[in-house]
């Protein structure tokens, strides 16, 4: 770190003044500041092993081998937040990657051979990779790639797709037998890594924790519904990171006792409907976030236009429901993984979408046609259609991408949001 | 016989249940030449252009085809089903054909069979037997046969790029029942063709699937001529035979391992030996490596692949193509600079 200060002075102070920026509480900083000081100090123990996993993997199993979990795709996310992304994003493409492909990969690729530390996106080295297609294809390419290219093992997790049509019996369950054999091929992987026996009693109690951390999570997320908000994006975006990564179960489930305690003490046991002073206008955001432009959120909030509600950010509590025996856990956890609320088929997303907007009051829909997420940028205008048929309420398409801040321009966007408010103040007549 | 249309983004569909069923299987393979204006209605336009073009066509051609598959292959299969199936109205159905080849994965591939066996079964009011699917696998085979003994050719006669293209075009969308006899007569007529030409230089094509002549005339204005290849429109699909002496679904499952893969599947490095091991069986000095601008697996692929093909000693040129019915002067100009380099 201090040698990366030294070396990239400007990038660090930028930096700074990037994370400067995040509506962070002071134990939220601590939080991240933990995960990046622990990545930092991982390997340094020769006992504990490291693995690299992707979003949609169950971390849960590396948990219970007690191998540290390097998150790649959280050091883009401190690096799209700290508003970095560019260089390494371009030192990856001069060694070949398009300027199409996903903006996480490249910021990974190029902070990490740029020798940065992981605050800024870099990835201190692991001792294997697994990722799981549940959400992209690039999962899959990507972690085998830097597997090969660190020398490292690599174990890929195939994720059938639960597609719109698909019965959720017959269908279904052939699918969650197969993600169910591949977590004992999974287990197999990780007992060769760590050289430990798997332990079902042990990784009981570590899923007891995650779906004691996601329950927890659920009803803070749940707050969000009363009016006005308990949180925002902007804040949602950074607080799900211990949920998201799971580094410290224990840590994870202390910190979002006492927020809950906090709304809590604010809002009473239960989410109140209504306290008297509504946003002037709700929003829900589709899509990952746009992590360098924390300032379009700010300047939607001087407009009144507060994101009360994300599938993005409600697709990392992923533990939901509680189980007791290790087969029926499997099941459930194959099932959450193919029925990922970020990537329900066409049908289910759309019955999704107009259950949480009546749940949160939402008065308008942005979708993020996010240029490096291709997945997640599907079936938008088919979304768009039905919401505003069912709804009534108008539906944004915005076009940006999640961490190159050379696909976004302000007044651009601006322009868009501010017909957009308008939509919804007509409405509101 | 009625036609039964199918989206893939390599060669993951299993057309052979679909002969069984009694149905031609027809491969979208899009129309360069027409805008996909229709797709661009409901999907943005950064989106791989080939799966628009498909979707594009079928919007427009559906009413032929008796029905629409779609196998697991890569995020625009995966994702843009929904989309086909919210605007055609015609059955549809979904193969979910499994990123890997291992035990685990071949034992869900052959529940997934099964399953379309069934469904198709149950929507046409048919038996698809054992009987009717080894028939179709035996004819598959003599198919696959004709295409090889074919594509062999390349390399020895004047057969030129687009003739190729066109080849596997007519063998992955026409009628199958009378092409084993159309490819013996074709055979026929390659084999007096005259040799290889000495201005061409022979190279291996390896990348997104090229489905559009554009391409292939590009390289053979460039003097480069393709004489082995990785593609789905190519070797992929023939390469390999379905095995006949065992229970059909698990032919189909064994063969789906035994192919050259495509970049979507893990572990990649089979998709690197078999370049390696094409380039070396017919002493290929240059590797033209393409994807289709938006095709994430093999743009992703090719920053490793052209590396270890280099280290190998092989002459190699990436580039990232449009999909476009225009010849790109600009292509040929870098194509025709890559050979006279290479070759130095």
């Amino acid at each position: 770190m201090l040698q990366f200060l030294l070396r990239e002075r400007k990038t660090a102070i930028d930096g700074l003044k990037g994370f400067k920026k995040q509506p962070l509480t002071p134990k939220l900083f601590g939080v991240m500041a933990e995960y990046t000081t622990k990545s930092k100090l991982a390997h340094l123990n020769p006992w504990r092993k490291t693995g690299s996993p992707t979003a949609g993997f169950p971390i849960e199993f590396l948990l219970a081998f007690d191998i540290f979990p390097i998150h790649p795709e959280a050091y883009a996310c401190y690096a799209g937040s700290a508003g970095v992304t560019r260089r390494p994003i371009e030192e990856a493409e001069s060694q070949g990657y398009s300027r199409d492909l996903c903006s996480y990969m490249k910021t990974s690729i190029g902070a990490t051979d740029m020798g940065w530390p992981c605050d800024f996106g870099g990835v201190p080295q692991p001792d294997f990779y697994v990722s799981a297609n549940a959400v992209c294809d690039t999962h899959i390419k990507w972690f085998e790639n830097e597997a090969r290219r660190h020398g490292v093992p690599y174990f890929g997790l195939d994720i059938p797709s639960h597609v719109a049509g698909r019965g959720d019996d017959q269908d279904l369950e052939r699918e969650i037998d197969y993600v169910v054999a591949q977590f004992f091929d999974l287990i197999a992987f990780l007992e060769k890594q760590s050289g430990k026996k798997f332990s079902e009693e042990k990784f009981m109690r570590v899923i007891g924790k995650s779906q004691e951390a996601c329950a927890l999570y659920h009803e803070i997320l749940a707050y969000r519904r009363c009016l006005p908000a308990g949180q925002y994006f902007e804040f949602q975006r950074l607080f799900m990171l211990p949920v998201a990564v799971m580094w410290n179960l224990d840590g994870c489930i202390a910190y979002y006792r006492r927020v809950l305690a906090e709304l809590r003490r604010r809002y009473g046991d239960t989410p109140p409907t209504d306290l008297g002073s509504r946003e002037k206008y709700r929003l829900m955001w589709e899509g990952i976030t746009i992590w360098y432009k924390v300032d379009l959120y700010y300047w939607l909030a001087e407009k009144g236009a507060r994101f009360v509600y994300e599938q993005y950010t409600d697709s990392f509590g992923i533990r939901r429901r509680r189980t007791t025996t290790f087969p029926e856990t499997l099941r459930q956890i194959a099932s959450e993984i193919i029925t990922l609320p970020y990537t329900l088929n066409l049908e289910k997303r759309i019955a999704w979408m107009e259950q949480k907007i009546d749940e949160y009051d939402i008065d308008g829909v942005v979708l993020h046609a996010n240029l490096s997420c291709r997945p997640a940028a599907a079936a938008q205008q088919d979304v768009k259609n039905a919401i505003q048929k069912s709804k009534g309420i108008p539906v944004l398409i915005l076009s940006a991408d999640m961490d190159d801040p050379r696909s976004y321009s302000d007044e651009q966007v601006r322009t868009r949001c501010e017909s957009f408010i308008e939509m919804m103040e007509a409405r509101k007549g | 016989m009625k036609t039964f249309a199918y989206f893939d983004s390599g060669h993951e569909f299993p057309e052979e249940i679909v002969m069984a069923a009694g149905f031609d299987p027809c491969k979208i393979l899009g129309d360069v030449e027409i805008g996909t204006g229709p797709a661009d209605e409901y999907l943005h336009n950064y989106f791989c252009p080939f799966a628009r073009a498909c979707f594009t066509e079928a919007l427009s051609r559906a009413g032929e085809w008796a029905g629409i598959g779609f196998a697991h292959g890569c995020d625009a299969t995966n994702r843009h089903y929904d989309v086909w199936r919210a605007h055609i109205d015609k059955p549809f159905f979904w193969v979910n054909t499994p990123m890997k080849i291992d035990a685990t994965a071949r034992k869900f591939h052959l529940r997934e069979l099964e399953n379309f066996r069934a469904g198709l079964e149950r929507e046409y009011g048919i038996e698809i037997s054992d009987e009717k699917l080894a028939e179709a696998i035996r004819l598959s085979n003599r198919i696959k046969n004709g295409l090889k003994r074919l594509a062999a050719l390349r390399a020895e006669h004047d057969i030129n790029n687009l003739e190729y293209l066109e080849l596997m075009n007519r063998a992955l969308t026409g009628p199958r029942q009378e092409l084993p006899e159309e490819l013996e007569r074709k055979l026929d007529e390659w084999q007096q063709r005259p040799p290889f030409p000495r201005a061409l230089e022979a190279v291996l094509l390896t990348g997104s699937d090229v489905t559009s002549p554009e391409w292939m005339e590009a390289l053979e204005e460039a003097g480069l001529r393709v004489v082995r290849d990785d593609l789905s429109l190519g070797e992929r699909y023939f390469r390999a035979a379905i095995p006949e002496d065992i229970p059909p679904l698990k032919a189909l499952v064994e063969y789906y391992g035994a192919y050259p893969q495509p970049a979507t599947r893990v572990p990649s490095d089979r998709r690197l030996q078999y370049l390696e091991t094409a380039a070396w069986e017919n002493d290929i000095r240059l590797v033209i490596s393409q994807n289709l601008k938006f095709c994430e697996p093999y743009a992703i692929d090719a920053v490793w692949t052209t590396g270890v093909l280099k280290n190998k000693g092989l002459k190699i040129i990436h580039l990232e193509r449009e999909y476009t019915p225009t010849l790109d002067q600009q292509v040929i100009t870098r194509l025709e600079t890559f050979k006279e380099m290479a070759l130095q």
